[in-house]
């Protein structure tokens, strides 16, 4: 278990933004990963398993809590136009150069945190996950353009976080 | 216009690079310690329970087999009372000859029948003896309370938790 924790609580942490979250959700990935015990113990891709759990847990954790206020909050999201958002600012490449490895890691958790659920979910699926435009899609069931819409977004919010150095901390947020 | 199209797309681009490069440069967060006692309490919990509080899949065969017969039966038995109840049928049945094998079986059976039926009666008597008005008001309050408390949930969230 041990060996896995800090993957799966990540996954989580990064999928939900929430400290508290991350932390049940990990909890139910190891009780179940345990009442799979047999299989488990031999199989050379627990750790794929784990992270297919940890990641499917966290979205379904997601629609479960948050459909109901999706209709309030994020329903004119849905109809948003999917055109391609404009970006106002240039993004050196050495912009977190300068930065301490563990400072830099603190800004980037930060930052993730801080984006809204509908950018910061496909986008961590998009660049931690390693997941396709498609899949994401299906996933979390919007259409294709909606998903390179908001990580396009997830993007641009992302940077202009890192820019300004994200230092107005949140609650809840995970620890690196 | 092709040039800041073309100027657009590089930029996006670019800034697709840095995000990626920089999402795989963050090494995984680190767990709490507390995380792995945290499991193992609550194993411990879980082993500890009783056989009917764990989830149905981990009950014993034998119990869930039980499980559904009896759920078969009060179905039944529902279906019964809904299509098949009424006073004169049920006391009919109750006073049928016990001549028949496994007679206790109709009796039950009869008997669950009569108490349907008399519940049904009861529940429709009180349901009329209400006036409509009343009826009326309390679906209308109970709606207009259910569309207020969704409106401040609303506002709460949206106020507390998306301007975050």
């Amino acid at each position: 278990m041990q060996a896995y924790q800090d993957m799966v609580y990540s996954t989580a942490a990064r999928l939900l933004g929430n400290d508290a979250q991350a932390q049940d959700i990990a909890q139910d990935v190891f009780l179940k990963a345990f009442q799979n015990f047999d299989q488990l113990r031999t199989s050379p891709t627990r750790g794929g398993w784990l992270k297919t759990v940890a990641t499917n847990m966290s979205l379904n954790h997601l629609t479960r809590y948050r459909r109901r206020w999706r209709s309030f909050s994020e329903l004119h999201r849905e109809q948003d136009d999917e055109d391609e958002p404009a970006l106002d600012f240039a993004v050196p490449d050495t912009l977190l150069d300068g930065v301490a490895a563990g400072e830099r890691q603190r800004l980037v958790e930060q930052a993730l945190s801080r984006l809204p659920d509908h950018q910061r979910v496909p986008l961590v699926l998009f660049h931690f996950e390693d997941l396709p435009y498609p899949d994401i899609a299906r996933r979390l069931r919007v259409s294709l353009g909606k998903v390179k819409t908001d990580i396009m977004r997830g993007r641009i919010g992302l940077a202009k976080l890192l820019r300004t150095g994200a230092s107005v901390p949140t609650h809840g947020q995970p620890q690196p | 216009m092709n040039s800041s199209m073309n100027q657009s797309n590089d930029d996006h681009s670019r800034l697709e690079q840095f995000i990626s490069r920089t999402c795989r440069a963050q090494p995984p967060l680190r767990a709490p310690g507390t995380l792995g006692l945290r499991v193992f309490a609550e194993i411990e919990r879980r082993a500890a329970l009783p056989s009917w509080r764990r989830p149905f899949g981990q009950w014993p065969m034998a119990l869930r087999a039980a499980f559904l017969l009896i759920c078969i039966g009060a179905v039944q038995a529902s279906l019964s009372l809904v299509f098949w109840s009424g006073p004169e049928r049920a006391v009919a049945r109750m006073a049928a000859p016990a001549s028949r094998p496994l007679s206790w079986i109709h009796d039950a059976h009869a008997w669950v029948l009569f108490l349907g039926s008399l519940f049904n009666d009861i529940g429709t008597t009180i349901l009329h003896s209400i006036p409509p008005l009343w009826l009326y008001g309390s679906a209308t309050s109970l709606l207009s309370m259910y569309g207020l408390l969704a409106g401040l949930g609303a506002v709460a969230y949206r106020t507390l938790y998306a301007t975050r």
